[in-house]
Parts: C-alpha cells; structure tokens; sequence
C-alpha cells in the first residue's frame, strides 16, 4: 500500500493544529512527503517560485493595493451615504443601509474583512447610539461584508483562478458572482427587517432630493472603480492584471486629489500595509503550488474523485457532502489557504459530474464566506466583535437566523446554476 | 548586536517591497498605456514585473514571520495550558528556521543551476529570479530563530496581540 499520501496529510494536519502557519504547514508537509517518495527537494522550493511566477497573480497585489487606497481615502463614508438615499428610510433602516453599503463597498474592496473594518467603523457606534442592539449591529454587519467576496472585482476569485490552474476564466467569474452576491444581500435584507419590526429599531428619513443629488455626485468616482475593472476584463479590453493595475492608479488619484481627506504622505504607510497583507496571500500560493505538485504527483485528486463518487451515487448528494464538508473546514480555517487547498482536489470531482468551474467557484466564495462569520475562528466575525465592543458569545447567539438566510443562498446557488452562468452566458458567448 | 543588524535589515526590506510593489504598478499601466497610446507593448515589461513579483512576495514573507501574521490555525493551541502553550510556539519557530533552511541550501542550488538559462525577452538568467528564494530563507530564519529560546514573558506579548488587526484583510 502507498503511504505517500498519509505522510503528506498527516504531516500537514499535524502541523497545523499545532499552530504552524498555513504557509509554512503546506510547505513543509511537501517536503517530507518529497523527501519520502524520493524526489529532489529542491522540486519544493522551485515550485514555489514558479507558483509565483504567473501574469495572473499580479492582479491580486493591485487589487489589494487598491481597496486600500480606496477604504483610506474615505470611500466608505459614501458608500453608506449613499446607501441611506436609497433604503434608509425603511424600517431599521440603518441595517439596511449597512447591508447594501457593502454590496457598494464590495465592488470596490472584494475583502470582506476590509468592508467589516471601514463600514462597521462607522455605522457600528451609529446603529448602537439609535437603539439598536450591539449583538444585532455586528451580525448585520459581518454577514453582509462577505457579499465582498462575490461580488466583483474579488481578489479571492483570482485566488480560485489559479487554484484552478489557470484555466476559468477571470472574466466569467466576475460576472457570475454579480446575481449570487445581490441574492446574500437580499436575503440578509429579508431577516433584518423581520428581527428590526420585532425589536422595534427605528426607520430613518426620507434624505430630500437636493442633498441625494450631491451624495450621488461624490459616491460616483468611487463607484467607478469596480465599473472600470469589471468593465475592461469583460469587454475584454484589458486582462484581470491589466486593469487592476490601473485601478490602482486611479485609487490613487481619487483618493488624494479627488476626495483629498488624507495627506499624500500616507501613501508610504498604505503601501507598507498592503505589502504585510499580499505577501501573506503570496506565501500562501507560493507554498500551495508545491502542495498543489505533489498532490497530482501521488493522484490524490483522482483518487478522492472516486472515493466520493463511489460513497455519493448522485450529483445532488455530492453537492452537499462537499458544501458540508467546507462550511465544516470554514470554521476552523481561513478563506485564502482553504480556496488554495480544496480547489485542485474538489475540482476534478465536480467537473465529473458536470458542474462548471465557474459555478464551482461561486458556491465555493460562497461557502468559505459564511465560514468567516463563524466561531471558533471567523476573521471577520473577530473584527466585528472588536468593533462592536461585544463578546464572540455574544454575537453567536444572534447570527443564527442570519446564517440561515446565507445557507439558503448558498443552497439555491449550489443546485440552481442559472444564477451564477446566467450572465456569463449573455456576455461571453 | 543581533537585533540591530536584523532590524537594519527588515527597515531595508521594507523600503524595496514597496518600492517593488509600486514599480509593478508603474510597469503594468506603463504596458497598458503603450498598448493603446504608442501600439507596441514593451516587450520587457511582463517578463520583468514576474521577476520582481517573486522577489516582492517572498521578501514580504520574511516581514510576515517577523509580525507574526501569517494565518495559522490558532484555535487548538488556545485550548492548552500556559506551558504547553511555550512549548507549541518554540515548536513552530523551530518548523519555520528548518522550513528556512530548505530554502536557503535547496534555493541555493536552484540558483547555481540556472545561472546558464536566460529568459527570452530579457535575456536576463533565469536565476535572477529564483536567488529570491535563498534571501528570503535567510530573512525568514533571522527572524524566526530567536522564537525558539522564546521565553514566558515574550509568549504573552505575542498571544496578546488581537487576532482580528493581526491579518487585515488577509482572510478575504
């Protein structure tokens, strides 16, 4: 019998529960796996840098880059301005205006942890002064940043592509997750408003027409940003990479002369701070493609492909197994090492019964955001809880009938494809 | 001594990565720019931009072990008592230095094999681009040494540090 692939999952699960960084978990396990089927070592390092080597990944530094400058420079506050114009009024409006600021916002960041941190920053301290309970700002807050993640331009979508080896496309991911992301902020919308009638959380005003004008005046530029990426990769003028660099220039530009909120010298401490989070996700890839290599190398993906074919008889069981199996691994681990992960092994299942890889894609940002709001390790759920100056145990008990609204998503999209392939179809034949 | 040699080194890390992430910048909308407005493409441009994104991401990993940044599943440590706890964290130092190792010997020869290979439109050696791998190890290991004679008092500064501000936006 072939131990191989025990030693390079037993090794790596050991690793990391004893607290080893992903990075360094996935690239040691290669190694000893490499050493023990007796391969030259050097294959790990040198994957490593090939991992790296790819035109496709630059789009994750400049997008990075960008939702930076863009949170920096005050795009958030517009965000939620202009949100207010549009559903403030309804009853508990500020959840509302919290939720569809994130679907502005996510257009623009693709981070649903950047979204927690600018948004809930601001509407957080707000919901709770207008009577709103804390456990119900934060969970509001949290649940509706992940539409982040989905909507484009997403670098976790770009994370996929890789994964994938390259070979979805970019463009058709960015459009499929646009009907699937509005759907989370729908649902999510749906459960608000029921628990605001209940608790009785105040509606806001009607913001008179003179002064809506304005606000959609000054949230237009910042808008822009994710018409101008999403619209370049689509028409296919430019790739992924291409346009993202230049949205970094136009961030750039908007943010210190256009907004004009921060000084230019805050551009060195931004670049710092993009730089400490890319070259974490880039160490990440970095290490994933030498896992990724001796993945193929010993046949796993072929291997489970059969195992959960073989225990699974149809394609809807397979479905859910795999959508349990990663709101499971959600909870204990971060989105950027699970996508890189469980895409080369998953993929290949799917794909054999006859799943798109962009579908795949979708339900599986999907999947891994609900997992960032979820104990015992949710990013995004410790953020909000920072913020809102609340217990994680706190919140817990509160998030459950929003979970409910996302796993319904999550389910809707997993088993009816025509949300996510429908505008791919319309706009790339 | 030590200290002050690595924190030389670490503020010069940290001037090149963003000076290489701004380049990249420069250099992408510079290829986009000539495509539209002077129809050519600079024919060095990706070539280069891929040579100093490997540089960019493995040197920013250095600062990342130095940090402490990097995802790692925390949940299960947490659970262990104070001692234990020690003993896990020399134990992941002690993962990272020989993880840093293998860069730096396997690296090393990677660069020495393909010091001969040029890229094609550059013709710069294909080494250039790999010798990023021995330099970051090397980072990487300054940093993570001292981690494993990691004392009490250090552990707590480390746990203290709050988990969400900790990877911004790392998680997605």
């Amino acid at each position: 019998m072939n131990l191989a692939p025990f030693v390079l999952f037993g090794s790596f699960a050991v690793l990391l529960l004893l607290r080893v960084p992903v990075a360094f978990s996935l690239g040691a396990s290669s190694f000893i796996a490499v050493v023990y089927v007796g391969l030259d070592p050097m294959v790990v390092v040198q994957k490593m840098a090939d991992g790296m080597d790819s035109f496709a990944l630059l789009a994750i530094p400049f997008f990075i880059l960008a939702g930076n400058l863009m949170t920096e420079g005050g795009i958030a506050a517009r965000m939620i301005d202009l949100a207010n114009v549009l559903v403030g009024f309804i009853r508990g409006g500020l959840a509302m205006v919290n939720i569809v600021a994130s679907m502005f916002f996510g257009g623009i960041s693709g981070s649903s942890v950047a979204d927690t941190s600018s948004i809930g920053t601001i509407l957080i301290p707000m919901m709770k002064r207008k009577g709103y309970d804390a456990d119900y700002s934060v969970s509001v807050t949290i649940t509706s940043s992940t539409q982040g993640i989905i909507i484009p331009p997403s670098h976790n979508a770009i994370i996929y592509a890789l994964a994938a080896g390259g070979s979805v496309s970019i463009a058709r991911l960015f459009l499929g997750g646009i009907i699937p992301g509005v759907m989370v902020g729908l649902a999510l919308m749906v459960v608000s408003c029921l628990i605001a009638a209940r608790r009785n959380y105040p509606r806001g005003e009607m913001v008179p027409l003179r002064e809506a004008l304005k606000i959609l005046a000054g949230s237009f530029p910042g808008l822009l940003t994710a018409v101008i990426i999403v619209g370049l990769v689509i028409f296919g003028v430019a790739t992924a990479t291409e346009s993202s660099a230049i949205a970094v220039v136009y961030a750039f530009l908007i943010a210190f002369f256009f907004y004009r909120e921060i000084p230019l010298g805050r551009l060195s401490g931004i670049l710092l701070n993009s730089v400490k989070t890319i070259s974490m996700v880039m160490l990440l890839i970095a290490a994933a493609s030498s896992f990724g290599f001796v993945l193929a190398y010993l046949r796993i993906p072929a291997l489970v492909t059969e195992a959960l074919l073989h225990t699974a008889k149809s394609p809807f069981a397979v479905l859910l197994m795999i959508n349990v199996l990663l709101l499971a691994l959600g909870c204990v681990m971060d989105m950027a090492p699970l996508i890189l992960i469980v895409t080369p092994v998953l993929l290949p299942v799917v794909t054999k019964i006859g799943m798109d890889p962009v579908h795949f894609g979708i339900v599986l940002l999907l999947n891994l955001g609900i997992g960032l709001c979820t104990p015992p390790v949710g990013t995004t759920l410790f953020v909000g809880c920072a913020i809102g100056g609340i217990s994680i145990e706190k919140t817990t008990r509160a998030l459950p009938p929003f979970y409910l609204a996302m796993v319904s998503v999550l389910l809707l999209v997993t088993y009816v494809p025509w949300f996510t392939m429908f505008l791919p179809g319309i706009f790339m034949k | 001594m030590y200290r002050a040699v690595l924190n030389l080194f670490s503020a010069a890390v940290e001037t090149v990565t963003r000076v290489l992430l701004s380049a990249l910048v420069v250099i992408i909308s510079w290829q986009v720019f000539s495509r539209f407005a002077l129809n050519r493409t600079p024919y060095w441009a990706e070539e280069t931009a891929l040579v100093l994104v490997v540089w960019f991401g493995l040197l920013g990993a250095g600062l990342g072990v130095r940090d402490g940044t990097h995802l790692a599943v925390e949940f299960f440590a947490r659970l262990l008592p104070a001692s234990a706890r020690l003993v896990v964290h020399r134990f992941v130092f002690a993962v990272t230095c020989c993880f840093a190792l293998v860069m730096m010997i396997s690296g090393a020869r990677l660069v020495l094999m393909t010091t001969e290979q040029t890229l094609p439109a550059t013709h710069l050696p294909v080494a250039v681009s790999y010798l990023a791998v021995p330099i970051s190890g090397i980072f990487i290991f300054l940093h993570a040494l001292p981690g494993v004679a990691l004392d009490a008092a250090r552990m707590s500064a480390i746990e203290s540090a709050p988990a969400g501000s900790a990877n911004e936006e790392g998680g997605g």
